[in-house]
């Protein structure tokens, strides 16, 4: 069990499986000593920016090829959690982070922008068509997958992409099908 | 790096690999396997597994039918061919395989620690096409990992496949049939549910070569079967037929 507040001798071995996973570089031990955590790798790689951004998620600090960290308020149940669940790849940190605000503090630390939902305000149907397939074209989606996930005819899509008018309910198709939100103050 | 390559290069690369852990727990592997590996190297990461004649008899399965490797590899064969999204999978020898490691936690992992699993029915119907026609028995929560920028499931370990049972109704079919209840009489047609529909006798036996007659008899029924499925629903209705 990884307890909020240190890293049981009983999980080193869970905790060491998660980082490992996270990173590049090989991590050969893992020593707790009273409040010291001593992480030992093999050799650090130079490239291996994740073990980077664990290294500032844990204010911790490099000496040749070991990771010193002082266990200070790092709640050790959350990091284990990050690890595993995102493995320290940028795009599924910032998801976790939007679906559960607790992670932006990691991203805050790690210096990646916080996850935040960007809202664009509309106010022609030009601009609802330009926001929509920019999304579709950012997501690498095909004229005929949207068909096929919308329920609505490629003819239909086409003219709404040249700003023809829609009706709302094929609009809230595609935003659903584009995992879109729409609001309306 | 999303191809495997050569058998040759897999081998000399994993002699020099390191080895990586595998779980993130203590408790050991999940699958029936003699030996798995995961290695790192400068390509990408290599997972291996390989087979022995007792877990053959643990799963009574004859090795001569076809090992839990080869039919792991022709469920690979099966997925590329239909466009199905499966890591890279080699089969190194009769009782090993080889697959690239996607760096994503498995649907318990992320059930467990973080929350719900959100699903697309159109992924979901694909992958439960296919587990219908490979005859999946073992569909856990283990068996499957989850993408949660996409929302989207991605199978694994694919080798109790073609065996002449039925299957057994696939851990995300359950979830999904419990909170989608409105989406699964939804027609649904993908690209690749197309392609496995398309797919005629020849190409079906070129891909997964079975040698015993009842394995075989029992794909055909069960890929003429999803022929006729054009909703979760559907699927769902064949394992409770």
């Amino acid at each position: 069990m990884i307890n909020q507040n240190a890293i049981d001798p009983s999980s080193i071995l869970q905790f060491s499986s998660a980082l490992q996973l996270s990173i590049d570089s090989i991590l050969l031990d893992l020593i707790l000593k009273d409040d010291v955590y001593t992480f030992k790798f093999d050799r650090v790689e130079k490239h291996d920016h994740r073990l980077k951004y664990f290294q500032k998620m844990v204010d911790g600090e490099f000496k040749k090829n070991t990771l010193v960290v002082h266990n200070k308020n790092q709640d050790w149940s959350l990091i284990y959690n990050f690890l595993i669940l995102s493995r320290l790849r940028d795009e599924f940190m910032k998801k976790l982070a939007s679906d559960e605000p607790r992670y932006n503090f990691f991203l805050d630390k790690i210096g990646l922008e916080q996850a935040q939902d960007a809202a664009t305000t509309i106010t022609s149907i030009k601009e609802a068509s330009d926001v929509i397939f920019a999304k579709v074209k950012q997501d690498k989606i095909t004229f005929r997958e949207l068909s096929q996930k919308t329920g609505l005819t490629q003819v239909t899509l086409n003219r709404f992409k040249s700003g023809h008018d829609t009706k709302l309910s094929s609009l809230l198709k595609i935003a659903q099908a584009l995992d879109l939100k729409i609001s309306i103050f | 790096m999303h191809k495997l390559p050569s058998k040759a290069i897999i081998r000399k690369l994993i002699k020099t690999a390191k080895q990586m852990p595998l779980a993130t727990r203590g408790y050991p592997s999940r699958g029936q396997s003699k030996r798995q590996e995961l290695y790192k190297t400068p390509k990408a990461k290599f997972f291996l597994k390989q087979v022995s004649s007792t877990n053959h008899r643990d799963c009574q399965i004859k090795p001569e039918t076809g090992t839990l490797a080869q039919r792991e590899f022709w469920a690979f064969c099966l997925a590329k061919h239909i466009g199905l999204n499966t890591p890279d999978l080699t089969l190194l020898d009769k009782m090993t395989t080889v697959q690239i490691w996607f760096d994503l936690p498995d649907a318990q992992t992320f059930s467990t620690h973080h929350g719900k699993l959100r699903f697309q029915k159109e992924n979901i119907f694909n992958c439960a096409l296919f587990d219908w026609v490979t005859g999946q028995i073992d569909r856990h929560d283990a068996n499957y990992l989850y993408d949660t920028i996409h929302q989207q499931i991605i199978l694994i370990d694919s080798a109790h496949s073609f065996l002449k049972y039925e299957g057994a109704l696939p851990d995300y079919l359950k979830i999904f049939e419990l909170v989608a209840d409105s989406a699964l009489q939804d027609n649904i047609t993908t690209a690749v549910s197309t392609k496995l529909k398309n797919i005629t006798k020849q190409q079906l036996f070129k891909l997964v070569p079975l040698k015993d007659k009842h394995e075989k008899q029992a794909l055909e029924r069960r890929l003429a079967q999803a022929k006729d499925c054009s909703t979760l629903q559907n699927l769902i209705d064949l394992y409770r037929d």
